[in-house]
């Protein structure tokens, strides 16, 4: 039996998994059975009630009144086959009825061939056409079947959804393609102002707005529905308290397989708290910025004031120190001059007092010019340019001649200098003091002996170190000597101010270098200062 | 050795004092001509008044100035004498107490050939006049030399 002739039973479940191409009804043993059963009780019935009526009405009954019915009924009910077995069942009914000389019962009204092949066409017929009806209305019942179930899988995805969209936090909406609100979330509840309008048959949403993003709001969401792109915008939504809330909205076309938009699905997200923070933060970033403002103000004005008191207090200084040399000179000056034209005429201590006024001048002169030039240094600009140490070194010890020739001192210096990065007057400055101090401080009797030497420090750095035949630095006076007005040796031959290694220090120092010193008493002193090298030059 | 005339403009009775003595000890040879302010300095170099015998009062070879004179100042002599077609090739310089970079600078912009410390001790003042003195051993004299003392702070960049 074909699948397709099957009964009336309910048929299987589509099962999508099956190739998915068609759905196969499968029969039903039951059915076909029951089917058979039928036909054939049928077919039974049918020659029963025949032979009663040609008993009580003889021939005036057409010969297979009784049969269609049941050809008719099986087709319907079974399909072709069922149909067409009918009919021969029936005709065999018939003959064995009716049919001489197969007959047991004597006929007074014969049933001619004509009438069996009338029958035999009209059954077959009528097997095709109720097979046919009978497929079409399966069919049918399938197609509705498919419909409610897509139906309902419609409806269940709607609620999945609406579920979906209740349990968000945020006021979800759906739209129509003409830009139509068709259906809010629960949270629009949290919201007044929205209305369903039912002549259009959607939501009209203005009245939630803030009157003065109304306007925008409404340019932003015609704009979005004709040009299809994300609409988003910031704006105030009225709460059902009644009050103004920032909301994020933002709503994304969804297309169809052909790229239109079928629906629009639009979020609007609560944005209150991050906008009272950021205004918060814009606030305190303002107050910020306005109180930073005030304090560069202050800083520059400070700096101008300050700038403007050192530039007077240096001027002061200048004058000061040129007012106070003039007696230190007129002191010493004099002094002299009576020493020499007068000495052989003073009696006593005279010449010794007059020595002591004048060395007092000459040293209060050099305090005077070592402490400005120490304040100068702590201060003024060093802009530092390439300069050949050689160069520096010979300067120096020409400005020193005088000295080195007095006390016949010996002077090394190495073949090959290098070139430093510092301020001339810095450097030159630094290297007066040093050279003056191995110069200096020798034990009574000894002939200086100087040593400059040159090496490399650390990349970038040189070391220029000055070794002298001194009288050395006790280890626990190595760090104070660096101070101002710290002298170690009293007496005659050492005069000083203390200020000299201060300069050097500070000199190097502001220049980005470096002093060093290695020494012990009786072996004398070597410092060291390290002064950056130029990198090379592209 | 040609004659070598110093101009020295001073106003402190005491450095006059000074640098006269010096010049009698260590540059006996130097005819040290010395006024008192920045108007006695234009009236000697112009030959006015009391400055006009140039026999007494001849035209210096050299002018040491000093920067703060009372009126008139130094710089202002200075101005006016690199004003003065004669006197523009007149090698002059400073010499004063003043460390104050500002004068420097102003005394080098006005034309100053050297600026010059003074020497706080009477043998480098001795010395520097020495220097001033042998300077005028060449023709024109030469006073490079001064460049290489310790009292010379700045030298004017060749011209």
């Amino acid at each position: 039996m074909a699948s397709s002739s099957t009964c009336c039973g309910n048929p299987a479940l589509p099962n999508p998994r099956k190739n998915g191409t068609a759905f196969h009804i499968r029969p039903g043993a039951s059915n076909r059975v029951l089917v058979l059963v039928l036909v054939v009780t049928g077919t039974a019935l049918a020659a029963g009630i025949r032979w009663i009526l040609w008993q009580l009405l003889g021939s005036a009954v057409p010969p297979f009144v009784t049969f269609y019915p049941v050809v008719v009924l099986a087709a319907l009910l079974g399909g072709i086959l069922p149909g067409l077995l009918a009919t021969g069942l029936s005709l065999g009914a018939s003959a064995l009825i009716f049919l001489t000389p197969v007959a047991h019962i004597p006929v007074a009204y014969p049933v001619g061939p004509a009438s069996l092949l009338l029958f035999s066409v009209v059954g077959v017929a009528l097997s095709f056409a109720g097979g046919h009806l009978k497929n079409a209305r399966r069919r049918e019942a399938r197609r509705n079947e498919e419909l409610a179930a897509l139906l309902t899988e419609r409806r269940e995805s709607e609620q999945r959804f609406r579920q979906l969209a209740d349990a968000m936090p945020q006021l979800v909406w759906t739209a129509n393609p003409d830009g139509t609100v068709d259906y809010y979330n629960e949270r629009a509840r949290e919201f007044s102002g929205f209305h369903w309008d039912e002549s259009t048959r959607s939501w009209s949403w203005e009245g939630v707005l803030h009157p003065d993003d109304q306007e925008r709001s409404r340019a932003a969401w015609a704009e979005a529905v004709r040009t299809g792109k994300t609409y988003e915008l910031e704006h105030r939504v009225r709460t059902a308290h009644n009050t103004y809330h920032w909301v994020l909205s933002r709503a994304m076309p969804a297309r169809d397989a052909s790229d239109r938009i079928v629906k629009w699905f639009g979020t609007a997200t609560d944005i209150q708290q991050l906008k009272q923070t950021q205004a918060a933060l814009d606030a305190a970033r303002h107050e910020l910025h306005a109180h930073a403002q005030q304090l560069e103000t202050t800083v520059q004005e400070r700096t101008v004031e300050l700038q403007s008191s050192l530039r007077s207090i240096e001027d002061l200084l200048y004058t000061i120190a040129h007012d106070l040399r003039a007696p230190n000179r007129a002191m010493q000056g004099l002094a002299s001059i009576l020493l020499d034209d007068y000495g052989p005429v003073l009696q006593g201590d005279g010449c010794r007092y007059l020595e002591q006024i004048r060395r007092a001048a000459v040293q209060n002169d050099r305090l005077i010019c070592d402490l400005l030039a120490y304040g100068r240094l702590s201060h003024v600009e060093l802009p530092r340019e390439r300069l050949p140490l050689g160069e520096v070194v010979d300067a120096i010890l020409a400005s020193l001649a005088p000295e080195i020739e007095s006390r016949q001192a010996t002077v090394h210096r190495p073949a090959r200098w290098p070139v430093v990065l510092a301020a001339r007057s810095a450097l030159e400055s630094a290297l007066t003091n040093l050279t003056a101090n191995a110069l200096k401080f020798v034990a009574p009797g000894v002939r200086p002996e100087l040593r400059f030497t040159v090496e490399d420090a650390a990349p970038g750095w040189v070391r220029l170190g000055l070794q002298d035949n001194g009288i050395g630095i006790p280890a626990e006076h190595q760090q104070r000597i660096w101070q101002p007005f710290s002298r170690l040796q009293p007496g005659a031959g050492y005069e000083g101010t203390g200020m000299g290694l201060a300069i050097v220090r500070k000199g190097v120092e502001r220049m980005g270098g470096r002093v060093r010193l290695e020494s012990s008493p009786g072996h004398g002193s070597e410092f060291m200062i390290e002064l950056p090298v130029p990198t090379p030059s592209v | 050795m040609k004659s070598a005339t110093v101009l020295y403009v001073e106003d402190n009775d005491v450095d006059r004092l000074l640098i006269e003595h010096a010049c009698r000890r260590a540059a006996p040879a130097l005819n040290l001509q010395m006024v008192a302010d920045g108007e006695s300095a234009v009236s000697y170099l112009s030959g006015h008044g009391v400055y006009a015998d140039r026999a007494q009062h001849p035209l210096p070879t050299m002018v040491l100035l000093d920067v703060k004179l009372p009126g008139v100042s130094g710089i202002d002599v200075l101005r006016w004498l690199r004003a003065q077609p004669a006197l523009a090739a007149l090698p002059v310089a400073m010499l004063t107490s003043s460390f104050d970079p500002a004068d420097i600078d102003a005394a080098l912009a006005a034309g100053a050939d050297f600026y010059l410390t003074k020497p706080s001790e009477l043998k480098r003042l001795q010395h520097l006049l020495r220097v001033i003195l042998e300077a005028h051993a060449h023709t024109p004299p030469g006073f490079e030399a001064l460049a290489g003392l310790p009292e010379c702070t700045r030298t004017r960049p060749q011209r």
